[in-house]
């Protein structure tokens, strides 16, 4: 059976082919529909997610391809979300409570349940060798191209009715209070995630921390959602709260930036600080372009193995045997790749 | 010196504290059942439940585990590595020295050799930290000795036991009855080796033997110590018929060049010594010496 197809001196698996001209056809069409908006949503979305991957360069080991699959992900999503909202919001006397309370709890499950899935899935492999900034990156990807979907949606038929920020598109201003956006929201959610899952070693606490970027996001993205109802209905002394409480949206962004700069201490910490002097011989590089990709690949691969070794020390019984069996074989496999480049 | 041990009853522990009692080591040891072997003070527990061990670990200055279920299967395995990585936990100070196996370089296809680059692994991977001391790893090649628990999967008790019923001994090929062997070290060696390996300042994995001897020079000594009758046979074919037995058709030398440097190690027990010592333990010794 046909599974691969030579491309120049490459081979491509069809998997990946269909899910290239899958993507092309989403964007294509959509650029095609939805033009200038279109272009502005898109580009927006793939900026902040263009400068989460750079300034997590030193500690992600989750790959470009990765992230892209999650965007897109993302993306689908938003059409799921919509089917879901108009169904229940047509509903007489459900518009307001679910415009401002269940689209906002729907929309930030939905945008990290890729990411749920995804770690659901690894739970025994891939999930112990990622870092924090992976789970931000991972969700901060889906939610970008979730926003992707909407804010086409809303530029082209003028419902916008916000500013985005020049420095940080994703995020914009409406009337008093910023709204965070959708790869903000989620990429909250992710950090605190991803943080959870790394530091086992918090026990307990790890729920709460893992729940709680979530949990700010829901209520965020309530306090916006009430906010904007708002300009239909007056003198409701709930928004006041709402907007004190969500620091007039921009709390969210200020969260995401520091929950943003702890993942990326804390992988930097893990990778840089943890392992034993020696442990791993330096890691092979030479200056060359058909280098460079190895180079990148065996980079990669040692910040796993530091994130699980990391992993280890915290846990106990089965699961660190099997760990430590992991990462026994993984640091043959990298003692050897170093010998051999 | 206090040194805490693990496997003080197991196959080479009982010559492990006589050598530590000779240095002048105040050893103490976990022990599965209320039994104090002598020259230690014994804790009762054991690597999944270290109870007042844990403490007797955090505060010794050096940590020597040499317990194993010496087993492949999988629930034991996961045992070992487990209750290794928490031993490691409670070393605090001074030096941790593992008991692993030579088997393991032969290759990972057995359990038990995972298990045992899995303890390495835990040892090297928690190196280094707070007030730890030198990691040190010993692989030593097959144990010979005539301890009490000589029988206990050892590769001698095996060879015995099937020379005394007349076995025939098969091998793959003629090289292979020539060459095909295992480095090996007696007991008293090998806990002279870890009183060595404790002066040691740096981390490092060392393979230990006392010599090297060929299946055909072990099974001829076992012959002629303990006067049976075994036979060799060259064939590929495995074996066939119940008096029929196969040893592992591999050539497994430990290069001891490094250990021996860094220590000035030098093994005492020769091959001929070894067997006739198990031979008498058995009291199958015959009238002349061997």
């Amino acid at each position: 059976m046909l599974r691969t197809i030579a491309v120049g001196r490459y081979r491509i698996s069809l998997g990946a082919l269909l899910f290239c001209a899958g993507v092309t056809f989403w964007i294509g069409n959509m650029l095609l529909r939805t033009g200038g908006a279109g272009f502005s949503a898109l580009t927006s979305s793939l900026y902040f997610v263009f400068l989460l991957v750079l300034v997590t360069s030193g500690t992600r080991t989750i790959t470009i391809a990765r992230l892209t699959g999650f965007y897109c992900l993302g993306g689908a999503m938003m059409s799921a979300m919509w089917l879901v909202a108009m169904e229940f919001t047509a509903l007489e006397g459900t518009r307001y409570i679910g415009r401002e309370v269940f689209v906002p709890f729907m929309e930030e499950t939905l945008k990290l349940a890729p990411v749920a899935f995804f770690l659901w899935r690894q739970r025994n492999s891939r999930l112990w060798t990622l870092g924090a900034s992976d789970v931000l990156l991972m969700a901060a990807a889906s939610g970008a191209g979730f926003a992707l979907v909407e804010d086409a949606y809303l530029r082209l038929h003028g419902a916008s009715w916000t500013t985005p920020i020049d420095w940080l598109p994703v995020a914009s201003i409406s009337g008093d209070h910023l709204v965070a956006g959708h790869g903000i929201w989620t990429g909250l959610a992710g950090a605190t995630l991803g943080l959870a899952l790394l530091w086992r070693r918090l026990g307990k606490a790890r729920y709460a921390l893992a729940a709680s970027g979530w949990l700010w996001s829901v209520l965020d993205h309530i306090s916006n959602n009430y906010a904007a109802g708002l300009s239909m209905r007056h003198d409701d002394p709930l928004h006041d709260f709402l907007l004190t409480v969500g620091g007039h949206g921009y709390f969210a962004v200020e969260f995401f930036f520091a929950a943003l700069a702890v993942a990326i201490v804390a992988d930097f910490y893990v990778i840089y600080a943890t392992l034993p002097l020696g442990f791993l011989p330096p890691a092979p590089f030479r200056f060359t372009v058909e280098a460079l990709p190895t180079w990148w690949t065996a980079t990669l691969e040692r910040r796993k193995f530091a994130y699980l070794v990391f992993r280890t020390r915290a846990t106990v019984g089965r699961r660190r045997a099997q760990l430590l069996i992991n990462g026994a074989l993984m640091h043959q496999m990298l003692i050897g790749a170093a010998v051999r480049i | 010196m206090r040194v805490a041990l693990t496997g003080a009853t197991g196959f080479a522990g009982s010559d492990a504290l006589t050598e530590f009692a000779r240095r002048g080591f105040e050893t103490t040891a976990l022990v599965r059942t209320a039994v104090t072997p002598d020259g230690c003070r014994a804790i009762v527990g054991d690597l999944s439940n270290l109870g007042a061990f844990a403490a007797a670990a955090e505060a010794a200055d050096a940590v020597v585990h040499l317990a194993s279920s010496r087993s492949s299967a999988e629930s034991d395995v996961y045992t070992d590595i487990d209750g290794t990585a928490g031993l490691i936990s409670h070393w605090k100070q001074g030096a941790f020295l593992l008991a692993s196996s030579g088997a393991l370089l032969r290759g990972l296809e057995s359990g038990y050799a995972l298990g045992k680059l899995s303890a390495e692994f835990a040892l090297h991977a928690g190196a280094g930290a707070g007030r730890r001391g030198p990691a040190i790893v010993l692989r030593p090649g097959i144990f010979l000795g005539a301890g009490p628990r000589r029988n206990d999967r050892q590769t001698l008790g095996r060879v015995f036991a099937a020379a005394r019923a007349g076995a025939t001994f098969v091998f793959s090929s003629q090289g292979g009855l020539e060459t095909f062997g295992s480095s090996f070290i007696g007991t008293a060696d090998f806990a002279r080796a870890l009183g060595a390996a404790l002066t040691l300042k740096q981390s490092g994995d060392f393979n230990v033997a006392g010599g090297f001897c060929t299946w055909r020079e072990l099974i001829e000594t076992v012959n002629r110590c303990a006067g049976t009758q075994a036979r060799f046979a060259v064939r590929r074919e495995p074996p066939s018929a119940p008096a029929e037995v196969a040893l592992s058709q591999s050539r497994s030398f430990l290069d001891t060049a490094n250990f021996n440097a860094a220590t000035s190690f030098a093994p005492q027990q020769s091959l001929e010594e070894l067997v006739e010592e198990y031979v008498r333990a058995e009291g199958a010794r015959q009238e002349k010496p061997c």
